[in-house]
C-alpha cells in the first residue's frame, strides 16, 4: 500500500541560550492530532526518544560482503601467475618484478593523491543516499495523543524491531492545547542530533503540531513522501498485537544486567552457529542468560517468578544495542518471551517514560514472515454494527479494557474480546502491554465506516491464514476427536487425534486458557516437527481447539 | 605508358588490332605499335609510329585509336557482350549487362534499350547499366522502373536515375519514396532541413520508434531518397537496428547494393563492418517470409553465414571493378571501407589465421598482394602460408592497387585522420615518407585527428603543419577551438601551447576572452583563465572594466554543465574592485538565488569585498546560505565568516551546529575568538551544550583557559547531562578537580556517573576514575555515601571484574565508615 505524508513543517529541536522547544510535524493529511507540553526530565525522553530513532533507521539483516574488489584483486594475481609462467628468460622475470614494484609504488602514491577527492566523494553519497533513502523509504513514526499518554510507534526497516515509547501524563509539567487522535510525525535522520540537546535545566516546550518547528515561506510544503509501506509492515502491526495478547513468561530484569549481555555482544562476534541467546527459567531461582556458542552465561539480578522450568532461545540478539542509550536511565526492564524462537518484548522503565522494544523470533524472520500469531488467541465475531460500536465506545474513552467496554456497550465480554481483536487487526486498536488495557489508535488516516466493519467480521482469519481455513475444514467433516481433557489452573490441557488436510492422522496437544487462548501447544505433525510453534500454531492445534470450545460451548459434531 | 588496347572487327579478316605505347631505342622517346590479324597469336601486319615525346604519343595514341574505330573496330569483347545480351540464359544476359555498364559501351545502349522494352527478370542489370553508361536516351525507361513496387527494379531505376543524373526524374522518385514512409516519419523529415545532416540522430529515434518489422523498409527508403539528411539517418539506423532480424536483414542488403551503386565507400564500409561483426556472434535464424518477387511465403534462413559470406565477398568484387573501371575512385572508397574497422576487430591468431585474418575486406584491401598468406574459401578467411611467412618482409607493399593509391593520395588523409586499425594508419603512415607534401593538403580538423593516432612520426608532423600554419598575431580560433576540444592528450596539448603564443593578441580583446573562458574544453578553459589572470595586471583599465561586465553577465546564463563557468571565477577574483563596482548587494543576493556556482562566487566576491557584508546579508540569509547543500553558498559564508568585525555570538553558535563540516569548522575557529568575559552561564552552556565535536573542542579549550570566569560548579551540573561520549572526560576530570563539597552537588553529577558506567563501550580509565571519585566523596559523609553506595551497588553486578572489584570494594569502605548506609552489601564481623 501507498503511505503519503504530507508536512508543511520539519520536526527538529531548537535551542537557545536560556529555553529549548522540541516540536515534531505532524502528516498534514491525517485527522488533527496536537499536544504542547512542557517537559519536567528532558534528558529521559532524549534517551528515549534516540532510542525509538536507533529503532527507525536500524536495519540488521545480513548484507553479503561486496567482494568485487577481492576478486579483481585475485584475477589479477592469476593473470600475473599465469604471465608469469611463460615468462622464462630470467632477465625478463627480473625486470618483470621490478615493473610490478615500480607499478605497486605508482599505485600507492595514486591512492595518496587520491584520498581527497575518494573521501569527498564518499561524503557525497552517503549525503545522497541519506537524504534519498529518508524520503524514499525512512517509514515516519505513528504517534498517539491520549489523555493519559503520548505514545509513538514504529518498525525497524527491516520489519524484525518494533518500539513503542510512551510518556506518561506526569512527564509534562504544564500543558497546552491537546487535540486526541493519531498521526505520522517527520522523523529525520538529521533529528536525532538536534535532540541531543535536550536538557533538563533548561525550560523545553515540546509540541506535537502540523508545523513542527519551522513552517516553511509561503506556505509551500517541507517534506512530501510517497512511500510504497509493505504490506508486511503493516501486518507487523498486527501481528504485534497478536503477540502482546499472549500469555507471555515474563521477568525483571536489572539494567545492569542488560548492560551485561549487550556489552559481551558488541564485545565479539560469534561466527559459528549457534548464535541463541538462551533463557534459562526455573521458578524461585535466579533467571540466567547464555550466550551461544560461547556459553557465557550472565545470571541476573532477579528471580523467576513463573511456575513452570523452562529454557526459552531467541535469536537475533545483536538487535538489543538499541537499549543501549537506556540502561543508564532505566529504573528497570521487564522482559516478556513468547517461546522457544519466537517473539520478545523487553519492556524498559525509565519513570515517565516506558520504552517497549519488540523483537521477532530472529532477525530475517520479520514480523509476518510466515508467522501466524493471531490465531493462537480465539475470536469471537462481534456482529458488524456491534464492531462499530465498540470502536466508537473505544474512541470516545481513548484507552479501556475489555471490561469495561463490555459494560458501555451492553455487548458480551467474549464478543467484545472479539471485536477487540478484530479491531487491532484492522489497525484500529491498540493493545498495551504493560497496562493490559486496549487504546484506540487509527493506523490509517480514512474513517471506520459499517463497511469496513463488515469486512473486518466477514473476512475471519479463516480466509486469509490457510491454517486456520485447513483447520475449519478438518472440524466440519469431523476428522478431530477429543481424546482427554485436564483442567489446570491456567485453564485445560487437552490432547486428542486429527487427520489432517494431508491424509495424515496425527496427534495434537493444547494448552488452551479460559477464553480460548492456546498458551502451549504441541503436535506430531511435519510442520511443528520442523517450526515448532515458530510460525503460529499448525492446522491440528487449531482443529482440535474449534473441538474443544464446541464441546465447551455445548455444540454437537464431537464424537 | 606500356598500356595496350585490343580492338575487334567482325567483318574483316583481321579481325583483331592491337595498339601499343613500346619504349623507343633512344632514351625518353616512345614508339606507337599497332598490330593486326587474324588473332592474338597472328598479329602479322605490324606498323609503328613515331618516335614522340611523351605529350606526342598520347595524341598519336589517341588519332590512331580513332582511326581504327572509324575503319569498324570496336574494343574487343563488345561484340560478344552484344551477343551475350540477346542469350537465352538470363544469368548471361545479366553478366553482359553488367560489363558492358562498367566499361560504359555506349554502343551497346540501343540493344540495352531494345532489351529493357521487354519484361524480362534480369531487367535490374540492365537499367543498372543503362545508368552507368550515362546515356540520355535511358531515362524515359529508367523512370518507368525507379517508379515499379518490386524493390529489385525501383532500387535499380532510382541509382540509375542517379547515375544520369536525371535531375527531375529522382525529385519525383523522392516525393514517391517520403509518401512510403510512415506518417510520424514523414512529419519529421519534412519538418527538418535536408542538408543538416545533424538532424539525423532526431530522424533515427523516431524510426526506431516505428514497429520493428518496419524499420528495415524505412531504413531503405530514407537510403533511397538520397538526401545528406536521409542518408546519414539511414547510415546510424542501420547501426542501431537489430540487423540479423527477419523483415530487417533483407533491407540491410538492399542499402548495401544501393551503396555500391552509388559508390558510396562509407556506408558500404559501415554496413559491411557491422555484418562482419554481427557475424562472428550471430548465426542466423529461420523465418517464413513472403517473397518480394512473387508473394510467395517461404522458410528461409535470415542472416545465414553462407549470405554473409557472399556479401563480404562480392564487396571485394565490387571494389576490383571500381579499381578497374574507375581507378580515380578506388583509393577514397578503400579508405572508407577501412574507416570503420579497428583494433578491436582482429582475432587471437591462432591455427596459422592472423589478427585480421577474419576481417575479410580489410585483408583484402591491406594485404591483397601478400605471398604471406592463402585463401581459406571454406571459412572465408586468411591463414599464413607457412610459419616462415608471419613476419612482413621490410618496406614490401602489400596491398591491394599501389599505384591507385598513390594516384590519389587525398584518400591517405582519410585514413590518417580517421582510420583507427593499426595497419591501415600504418600504411598511411609510410605513404608519408613517399609524398611528403600531402599533410599540406589535410584540413585543419584531420590534422587535429592526426594528432590523437598513435605514431609519433605522424603527430610529429601534423604538430609541425598546424604550428606551421597557425599566426599567433592573427590566430585561428577555430582551429585552437578544434585542437583544445580534441579527446587526444596530443592535441590538447598543442592547442595549449597555440593558446598561450596567441595569448598577447586574444587577452586584450573582452569578447574574445569571454568566448575562450567559456568554450566546452575545460582544460581550454582552465588555460584561458591561467592567461588571463596572469595578464589582467597589465590591462587598461577600460579593458577590465569591460572584461568584469562581461563575467557578470556570462555568469547569470546557466551553466552548460557543472565547472563550465569556472573560467569566469578565476578571471572576476583578480577583477574584484571592478566587478565589486558594478554589483551592488541587490544584485549579489540575487546572483545567489541563481541555480550556478559560478554566479555564487561572484556573489562571494562582491560581498568579501565589502566592509560589513554581515550586516548586508542579515543573520537568517547567512544561516540559510549555511545550510545549503551547494558549496558555492557555503563559501559565502566562509567568505563573511573570515571578515572582521567577529559575528554576533548566537549565530555563530547556530552555525556551528549547522549539518554542513566546512562551515562548522570556521564557526568553531572563529568561536575561540569570542570574548568571553561578558558570557553568563547560559551563553556557556549554549557552547559546552553543542552536539559538534568542533564546537566541543573549542568550548572546552575555552572553558579551561577562563575557569575562574565561571560557576564550576552550575557548569558542571548542568555538563552532567550532556550525551555526547567525547565530553565525558573532560567532565569526570572538571569534577574531579573542582566539584565543591556537598551532597548536593555530588547528586547533581549522577546522571553523568551512571552514564560512564553503563556505557557499553567504556574508556576504562573514566570508568576508574567515577569509581573512584564516588567511594572518595562517598567517605566524606553519610548523605554522599547513601548516593555513592546506591550508585555502586547498581554495579556490582557488572561482568566486568574490575567494576565488580572496585564497586565491591567501594562499598564495603563505605559501609565500613557508615555501617546505616543502605547496600547490597552486608558486613558480617566487621568492627
Amino acid at each position: 500500500m501507498k503511505l503519503a505524508t504530507r508536512y508543511v513543517g520539519a520536526s527538529g529541536a531548537s535551542s537557545g541560550l536560556e529555553d529549548a522547544r522540541v516540536a515534531f510535524a505532524t502528516n498534514t493529511l491525517r485527522e488533527a492530532t496536537f499536544f504542547h507540553g512542557e517537559i519536567a526530565q528532558g534528558e529521559i525522553l532524549r534517551e528515549a526518544l534516540g532510542a525509538l530513532h536507533d529503532v527507525v533507521v536500524g536495519d540488521f539483516r545480513y548484507q553479503p560482503r561486496d567482494r568485487l574488489a577481492w576478486k579483481a584483486w585475485l584475477a589479477e594475481q592469476d593473470r600475473k601467475f599465469i604471465a608469469s609462467l611463460k615468462t622464462k628468460a630470467s632477465e625478463a622475470k627480473q625486470k618483470l618484478e621490478q615493473v610490478d614494484v615500480r607499478l605497486a609504488e605508482l599505485d600507492r602514491l595514486r591512492g595518496v593523491r587520491l584520498r581527497p577527492f575518494h573521501e569527498a566523494r564518499r561524503k557525497y553519497a552517503d549525503y545522497v543516499v541519506a537524504n534519498e533513502w529518508e524520503l524514499s523509504e525512512l517509514y515516519d513514526p505513528v504517534v498517539t495523543v491520549h489523555p493519559d499518554e503520548v505514545f509513538f510507534e514504529a518498525f525497524s526497516r527491516d520489519e524484525s524491531s518494533y518500539a513503542r515509547l510512551s510518556a506518561k501524563r506526569f512527564l509534562w509539567t504544564e500543558l497546552g492545547d491537546v487535540q486526541y487522535g493519531t498521526t505520522n510525525i517527520d522523523f529525520s535522520a538529521g533529528l536525532a542530533r538536534q535532540l541531543d540537546r535536550l536538557r533538563s535545566y533548561r525550560k523545553t516546550r515540546f509540541d506535537v503540531a502540523p508545523g513542527g518547528l519551522s513552517v516553511s515561506v509561503d506556505g509551500e510544503v517541507h517534506k512530501e513522501k510517497k512511500i510504497q509501506l509493505p504490506e508486511s509492515w503493516v501486518n507487523g502491526f498486527l501481528q504485534v498485537q497478536a503477540t502482546t495478547t499472549m500469555a507471555l513468561r515474563s521477568f525483571e530484569v536489572h539494567p545492569i544486567d542488560l548492560h551485561n549481555v549487550i556489552r559481551a555482544l558488541l564485545r565479539r562476534k560469534a561466527r559459528t552457529s549457534p548464535k541463541a541467546l538462551r533463557f534459562e527459567l526455573e521458578p524461585g531461582k535466579r533467571v540466567r542468560a547464555v550466550l551461544e556458542p560461547w556459553e557465557d552465561v550472565f545470571t541476573f539480578s532477579s528471580v523467576y517468578g513463573g511456575a513452570k522450568a523452562e529454557t526459552i532461545r531467541t535469536w537475533g540478539r545483536v538487535r538489543l544495542q538499541v537499549l543501549r542509550r537506556l540502561l543508564p536511565v532505566a529504573r528497570s526492564c521487564r522482559v516478556f518471551l513468547a517461546g522457544f524462537g519466537m517473539p520478545s518484548f523487553y519492556v524498559m522503565d525509565l519513570g515517565p517514560v516506558a520504552f517497549t522494544l519488540g523483537l521477532s523470533g530472529w532477525t530475517d524472520n520479520d514480523w509476518t514472515e510466515g508467522a501466524s500469531f493471531e490465531l493462537l488467541s480465539r475470536r469471537v465475531d462481534a456482529a458488524p454494527e456491534e464492531l462499530l460500536g465498540l470502536y466508537a465506545a473505544l474512541k470516545q474513552k481513548r484507552v479501556s479494557t475489555a471490561e469495561d467496554l463490555s459494560a458501555v456497550t451492553g455487548v458480551s465480554l467474549e464478543r467484545v474480546r472479539g471485536g477487540l481483536s478484530s479491531l487491532c487487526q484492522v489497525g484500529r486498536a491498540t493493545h498495551d502491554l504493560v497496562g493490559g488495557a486496549f487504546r484506540h489508535r487509527d493506523l490509517f488516516s480514512d474513517g471506520f465506516t459499517l463497511a469496513e466493519a463488515r469486512r473486518a467480521t466477514t473476512s475471519s482469519l479463516e480466509d486469509h491464514k490457510p491454517e486456520a481455513k485447513a483447520a475449519r475444514v478438518i472440524f466440519d467433516t469431523g476428522n478431530v476427536r477429543l481424546i482427554a481433557c485436564r483442567p489446570v489452573s491456567t485453564g485445560e490441557k487437552v490432547s486428542g487425534s486429527v487427520l489432517g488436510t494431508g491424509g495424515d492422522r496425527v496427534r495434537p496437544q493444547i494448552h488452551i486458557s479460559k477464553e480460548g487462548e492456546i498458551i502451549e501447544g504441541k503436535c506430531s505433525c511435519s510442520l511443528f516437527r520442523e517450526h515448532g510453534m515458530t510460525r503460529g500454531p499448525c492446522e491440528h492445534l487449531l482443529a482440535l481447539r474449534l473441538a474443544y470450545m464446541d464441546r465447551a460451548e455445548g455444540g454437537k459434531g464431537i464424537e | 605508358m606500356g598500356t595496350s588496347h585490343r580492338l575487334y572487327h567482325p567483318t574483316r579478316p583481321d579481325r583483331l588490332a592491337v595498339v601499343s605505347v613500346e619504349p623507343a631505342s633512344q632514351a625518353g622517346s616512345l614508339l606507337v605499335q599497332v598490330a593486326r590479324g587474324p588473332s592474338r597469336a597472328n598479329l602479322l601486319d605490324t606498323r609503328l609510329f613515331g618516335p614522340y615525346v611523351v605529350e606526342e604519343a598520347i595524341e598519336a595514341l589517341r588519332v590512331v585509336l580513332e582511326g581504327l574505330r572509324s575503319e569498324g573496330y570496336v574494343e574487343a569483347g563488345a561484340a560478344a557482350r552484344l551477343e551475350d545480351l540477346a542469350s537465352e540464359r538470363a544469368k548471361t544476359r545479366a553478366h553482359a549487362a553488367l560489363n558492358a555498364g562498367w566499361r560504359r559501351e555506349r554502343h551497346a545502349v540501343d540493344a540495352l534499350l531494345a532489351f529493357a522494352s521487354k519484361p524480362r527478370e534480369d531487367i535490374a542489370s540492365v537499367v543498372e547499366a543503362l545508368g552507368r553508361i550515362g546515356d540520355p536516351r535511358a531515362i524515359p525507361v529508367v523512370r518507368s522502373e525507379a517508379g515499379r513496387k518490386l524493390l529489385s527494379r525501383r532500387r535499380a531505376g532510382v541509382e540509375a536515375l542517379r547515375m544520369l543524373g536525371d535531375v527531375e526524374g529522382l525529385a519525383d522518385a523522392r516525393n514517391q519514396a517520403l509518401f512510403r514512409l510512415p506518417a510520424p516519419v514523414q512529419g519529421v523529415l519534412q519538418s527538418l532541413d535536408d542538408t543538416d545532416v545533424s538532424a539525423a540522430p532526431a530522424l533515427v529515434e523516431v524510426v526506431l520508434a516505428q514497429p520493428v518489422a518496419d524499420q528495415g523498409v524505412v531504413l531503405d527508403t530514407l537510403y533511397e531518397m538520397g538526401t545528406p539528411l536521409s542518408t546519414a539517418a539511414a547510415c546510424q539506423g542501420l547501426l542501431a537496428v537489430d540487423l540479423p532480424r527477419p523483415r530487417i536483414w533483407r533491407y540491410a542488403k538492399s542499402v548495401l547494393k544501393r551503396a555500391m551503386l552509388r559508390l558510396d565507400g562509407a556506408t558500404v564500409g559501415v554496413l559491411l563492418h557491422r555484418i562482419e561483426l554481427l557475424s562472428r556472434q550471430n548465426a542466423g535464424s529461420t523465418a517464413t517470409l513472403k517473397s518480394g518477387y512473387d508473394g510467395q511465403k517461404r522458410k528461409v534462413r535470415v542472416f545465414s553465414r553462407r549470405t554473409v559470406d557472399y556479401l563480404r565477398r562480392s564487396v571485394w568484387r565490387w571494389l576490383v571493378r571500381v579499381a578497374r573501371y574507375a581507378p580515380a575512385s578506388y583509393a577514397s572508397v578503400a579508405a572508407w571501407l577501412l574507416v570503420p574497422y579497428g583494433d578491436e576487430d582482429d582475432i587471437v591468431p591462432r591455427h596459422r589465421v592472423p589478427r585480421t585474418g577474419k576481417s575479410y575486406v580489410l585483408h583484402r584491401i591491406l594485404m591483397h598482394r601478400s605471398p604471406r598468406f592463402v585463401y581459406d574459401a571454406r571459412r572465408t578467411c586468411f591463414r599464413w602460408r607457412s610459419a616462415v611467412a608471419e613476419a612482413a618482409p621490410p618496406g614490401a607493399r602489400e596491398e591491394a592497387f599501389p599505384e591507385l593509391w598513390d594516384g590519389a593520395p587525398r584518400a591517405y588523409l582519410t585514413l590518417l585522420s580517421r582510420a583507427r586499425h593499426g595497419h591501415a594508419v600504418q600504411m598511411a603512415v609510410a605513404a608519408l615518407e613517399r609524398h611528403p607534401t600531402l599533410i599540406e593538403q589535410a584540413t585543419e580538423d584531420e590534422l587535429a585527428s592526426m594528432l590523437g593516432q598513435g605514431f609519433e612520426a605522424l603527430v610529429r608532423r601534423a604538430t609541425e603543419e598546424l604550428r606551421r600554419r597557425f599566426d599567433p598575431d592573427a590566430p585561428d580560433f577555430a582551429l585552437l577551438d578544434a585542437l583544445l576540444a580534441s579527446e587526444h592528450d596530443s592535441a590538447k596539448s598543442l592547442g595549449l601551447l597555440l593558446l598561450r603564443d596567441a595569448a598577447h593578441v586574444w587577452t586584450r580583446d573582452p569578447v574574445r576572452v569571454v568566448a575562450l573562458l567559456g568554450m566546452k574544453s575545460d582544460v581550454g578553459r582552465e588555460a584561458a583563465a591561467r592567461l588571463v589572470v596572469a595578464g589582467a595586471g597589465s590591462l587598461p583599465p577600460a579593458v577590465r572594466r569591460d572584461l568584469a561586465a562581461r563575467i557578470v553577465q556570462a555568469v547569470t546564463t546557466g551553466e552548460s554543465a557543472e565547472g563550465a563557468h569556472a573560467g569566469f571565477v578565476e578571471v572576476a577574483r583578480v577583477l574584484q574592485a571592478e566587478i565589486a563596482a558594478l554589483v551592488g548587494v541587490e544584485a549579489a543576493l540575487s546572483l545567489l538565488v541563481l541555480d550556478s556556482d559560478a554566479a555564487a562566487a561572484v556573489a562571494e566576491i562582491v560581498l568579501a569585498s565589502m566592509s560589513d557584508p554581515l550586516g548586508a546579508l542579515g543573520p537568517q540569509a547567512v544561516l540559510d546560505l549555511a545550510s545549503s547543500d551547494r558549496a558555492s553558498r557555503r563559501r559565502v559564508v566562509l567568505s563573511v565568516l573570515a571578515k572582521e568585525p567577529l559575528p554576533d555570538f548566537a549565530l555563530l553558535l547556530q552555525l556551528a551546529d549547522v549539518d554542513w563540516e566546512d562551515v562548522r569548522k570556521a564557526a568553531s575557529r572563529r568561536l575561540m575568538q569570542v570574548d568571553v568575559s561578558g558570557f553568563d552561564l547560559a551563553a556557556w552552556m549554549g557552547l559546552l551544550d553543542s552536539t559538534r565535536e568542533e564546537v566541543q573542542e573549542a568550548a572546552r579549550d575555552l572553558l579551561l583557559r577562563n575557569l575562574e570566569r565561571v560557576d564550576t560548579h552550575e557548569v558542571l551540573s548542568r555538563l552532567a547531562q550532556h550525551p555526547s561520549p567525547s565530553m565525558r572526560g573532560f567532565v569526570v576530570d572538571l569534577a574531579i578537580s573542582h566539584l565543591r563539597p556537598g551532597f548536593v552537588r555530588l547528586a547533581k553529577m549522577e546522571p553523568l556517573f551512571r552514564a560512564v558506567l553503563f556505557d557499553v563501550r567504556p574508556d576504562r580509565k573514566l570508568r576508574t576514575r567515577v569509581l573512584g571519585l564516588l567511594v572518595e566523596r562517598g567517605l566524606c559523609d553519610g548523605a554522599q555515601a547513601d548516593l555513592a553506595a546506591s550508585i555502586l551497588g547498581d554495579v556490582l553486578h557488572s561482568a566486568t571484574h574490575d567494576v565488580r572489584d572496585r564497586a565491591l570494594e567501594g562499598l564495603v569502605r563505605l559501609q565500613l565508615a557508615y555501617p546505616e548506609v543502605t547496600s547490597p552489601v552486608h558486613l558480617e564481623g566487621a568492627s
